[in-house]
């Protein structure tokens, strides 16, 4: 196994093993195959950043490297994406992020 | 699958790296309480060994923890008891050489419920008075007090721990009188009264306890046994042997009788039941006859080390050779042909010493004929490592029988004549991880041969004529953790000093490492620190071409044993430490 | 990838992780939920609930599937433990069988 990546929405969580030479589009294939959203409704954004990611470009390109959080929007029904929107849990990580810290 | 990579491995790694993790898990309460206790003792364990616990962390384990270990930890004291003492599930307590445990630091183990094991060996300054604290743990089953400074008076007290199962009393002043008054201990199974005062009288007691299957008066001045027939593991080492065992149902399975004296030779042996027994220990008992022997059809470890075993003896040992696994006879008669007598005989044989034996060359066929050997001690011999005097070629090195030995581990050839030449066919040995050699006859050429066995983890290649330029150039095994140099006195520290520095995972033994610095002709090198390595090597190399024809005029001023006697008045150190390991060794076997 | 050859595994709050079978399989207890026969709710459906295990806890437990392939792929790559998660972690794992 090369890599994977975690693709976050809402509550949500997908695990996609990848290579570094995927695409941006072989991933959205892949999720494709999951949510049942065909790959043009599908958004990735960089949760740090808010970089949309390029259907053209591969992971290497964009410096995913293993295990790293991508965000997915979906097409809603007025034609626009949503924002991105990543619940976090209440658990554990309350104190931490209080304190700055980021997963 | 892999424990290294066991999620609740990589946990406990992750929480004890070092004081600062362990702050921040030690808050969370209740995930401590939940804790299942099996993962709360692997916890502990680790924080006891990387020194991360202190009393006030023992705390957070009070509701869970079942077994402590603090075995020789010299930090333990009267407060660590103090929290120890509130653990409600304790089952296991061992705090064996924490030698500064007395006996008011026991007071908290009253009542405490769940406790069925105590290790207080070695635990000096316990006497009397902590068995009084003792006496409150209901439930105990096994109490070790060997070696505290527990009396006769405190011994008899333990009577009334009725649920004793293991008593370990050795080296304690136990009279017969205080073995008496236990005799209310019905539940006992093991009794270790090495060393004690008991005699004939309180032994004749022993029988009284129905469930006796282990017990051991090594060193001690008892010469009889009554019928103890559920026995089944004697230790009477260092004792004279009159009369035991002569109840033929006990179901035997190990006797020791290292050191002792039978006074009706091997008559003892031949009736007791030894139809099931595993493990003898007759060395050093002088016995020369060993017609008991033929009963022991399942034994699986033998030593007869120093006893009088000729090689017609050899032939009882074959008959019962079938599962045998270790066999000792070292300082025996046995010569080539009973090594012959053997093979063929011991196909499940792993451990074989033939140590300060007369057997020779044409033993390693005979012994490359036991196809399961892993460790075989071949030290003091007549070994050569050569066939037929002046052959040099390939088919007469004798050591290449032993290529046949695929599981091959250790071999030890200390102190026997084997020579650089005879060392070639080692270098194919695939298992092979420990090797010693000791013979100031070995130099380079046998470093060179032996840096080819794949496997080799430890090396000792003490007294030889090496050189500080082969070690410069040896290519170790990648395997190599230690090297035992000591006695090769050519080496200068310099170079075994860099010889650590080139291969930092290999320890290295030798005088001058441990001990105080020791050059012969008084050279002081500049510090190698401030020289770029380039200029080091450079320099290294200078040296060993001005230095290595000096050293063989050296050589050649001296006999042999003028030049051991020069070594050893030099290092008064080495030859302290090797024997304090000769006795060490000893107490081992 | 094809969704029967993943299984969906929920948090005690409700969070969805969704991983490949083969991931989720280095857990021993996960693998007789999945495997044994019987009418086992998480054969029918591919997803487990545990109720037990918090999200952050389960998320990476995850990260240690994928991990532990990649280990076993051969790549040498320490897996991260925030201290905080040790105890927490350990008893996940303990009852997962990982």
């Amino acid at each position: 196994m090369d890599m994977y990546i975690r693709i976050k929405r809402d509550k949500t969580t997908y695990f996609i093993r990848c290579k570094p030479s995927d695409k941006i589009l072989d991933i959205k294939e892949k999720l494709q195959e999951l949510i049942d959203q065909p790959v043009n409704d599908q958004r990735l954004i960089l949760p740090g950043t808010g970089e949309v990611l390029e259907d053209a470009k591969t992971l290497a390109d964009q410096k995913i490297e293993t295990d790293a959080v991508v965000a997915l929007t979906l097409r809603k029904d007025d034609n626009e994406f949503e924002e991105v929107n990543i619940v976090r849990p209440n658990d554990f990580y309350q104190t931490r992020d209080a304190e700055g810290g980021n997963w | 699958m892999n424990r290294e990579t066991e999620l609740v491995e990589l946990c406990i790694n992750a929480a004890c790296k070092n004081r600062e993790t362990v702050e921040k898990w030690r808050l969370q309460k209740r995930s401590l309480d939940r804790l299942p206790s099996h993962l709360a003792d692997a916890l502990l364990r680790r924080l006891i060994t990387r020194r991360l616990l202190h009393p006030s962390l023992l705390e957070v384990f009070k509701h869970s923890a079942e077994e402590v270990d603090v075995k020789g930890d010299n930090s333990v004291d009267a407060e660590w008891m103090a929290y120890l003492g509130g653990f409600r599930h304790l089952l296991y307590l061992n705090i064996a050489e924490c030698h500064r445990i007395n006996s008011s630091a026991l007071w908290p183990l009253t009542g405490m419920n769940s406790l069925k094991e105590l290790d207080l060996s070695r635990c000096s300054k316990v006497n009397d008075a902590g068995i009084n604290h003792i006496l409150s743990v209901p439930n105990l089953e096994k109490l070790h007090i060997s070696k505290t400074s527990v009396t006769a008076k405190g011994v008899k007290l333990l009577a009334s721990l009725k649920n004793l199962s293991l008593l370990d009393l050795g080296g304690l002043p136990v009279d017969d009188a205080s073995l008496a008054s236990l005799q209310v201990l019905k539940n006992l199974q093991h009794i270790e009264l090495w060393g004690s005062k008991i005699s004939n009288e309180g032994a004749a007691v022993l029988n009284t306890f129905p469930k006796l299957t282990h017990l051991n008066i090594d060193w001690t001045s008892v010469t009889k046994l009554p019928n103890l027939s559920s026995l089944e593991c004697l230790n009477m080492s260092n004792c004279t042997i009159d009369a035991i065992l002569e109840d033929d149902k006990a179901p035997l399975t190990k006797l020791i009788f290292s050191g002792s004296t039978f006074l009706n030779e091997a008559g003892t042996l031949l009736y007791a039941n030894t139809y099931n027994l595993s493990f003898l220990d007759l060395a050093h008992t002088g016995l020369d006859k060993f017609f008991f022997l033929s009963k022991m059809k399942v034994i699986e470890h033998l030593n007869l080390s120093s006893c009088m075993v000729d090689d017609n003896s050899v032939e009882m040992v074959a008959c019962i050779g079938g599962k045998l696994k270790s066999l000792n006879l070292s300082g025996t008669w046995v010569s080539s042909a009973g090594v012959g007598i053997l093979a063929g005989h011991v196909p499940n044989l792993e451990i074989l010493s033939l140590s300060q034996t007369s057997v020779e060359d044409t033993a390693l066929a005979f012994i490359s004929l036991m196809p399961s050997l892993k460790v075989v001690d071949l030290s003091n011999t007549n070994i050569k490592g050569f066939l037929h005097p002046g052959g040099t070629d390939l088919d007469s090195l004798s050591l290449t029988a032993l290529q046949n030995l695929k599981q091959l581990e250790r071999l030890n050839l200390e102190h026997t004549q084997v020579t650089d030449e005879a060392l070639f066919p080692l270098s194919s040995f695939q298992e092979l991880r420990y090797l010693s050699l000791k013979s100031p006859s070995l130099s380079d050429i046998s470093l060179y041969h032996l840096s080819s066995v794949p496997k080799l983890t430890k090396l000792s290649i003490c007294d030889a004529v090496l050189t500080n330029c082969s070690l410069d150039k040896v290519k170790a095994p990648e395997s190599l953790r230690l090297v035992d140099l000591r006695g090769c006195w050519l080496l200068t520290k310099d170079a075994i000093l860099s010889f650590s520095r080139n291969h930092p995972q290999i320890e290295v033994r030798h005088e001058l490492v441990t001990v105080l610095p020791f050059d012969e002709n008084g050279r002081q090198h500049s510090s190698p620190s401030r020289l770029t390595s380039r200029t080091m090597q450079a320099s290294r190399k200078k040296e060993q071409t001005s230095l290595s024809p000096y050293f063989v005029d050296q050589r050649m001023k001296y006999s042999r044993d003028e030049l051991l006697a020069l070594q050893f008045m030099s290092l008064p150190l080495a030859s302290n430490s090797e024997r304090d390991n000769s006795i060490l060794e000893k107490q081992l076997d | 990838m094809k969704k029967e050859d993943t299984v969906k595994l929920i948090s005690s709050d409700g969070f969805e992780f969704i991983v490949d079978k083969e991931a989720a399989m280095v857990s021993q207890t996960i693998r007789n939920m999945l495997t044994s026969p019987g009418s086992f709710a998480e054969r029918q459906h591919g997803e487990v609930t545990f109720p037990e295990i918090s999200t952050t806890i389960l998320e990476k437990i995850c990260q240690y599937f994928y991990w532990h392939l990649e280990f076993a792929s051969g790549k040498d790559r320490e897996f991260p433990i925030e201290p905080e998660l040790t105890l927490e972690l350990m008893m996940a794992a303990n009852y997962l069988h990982t």
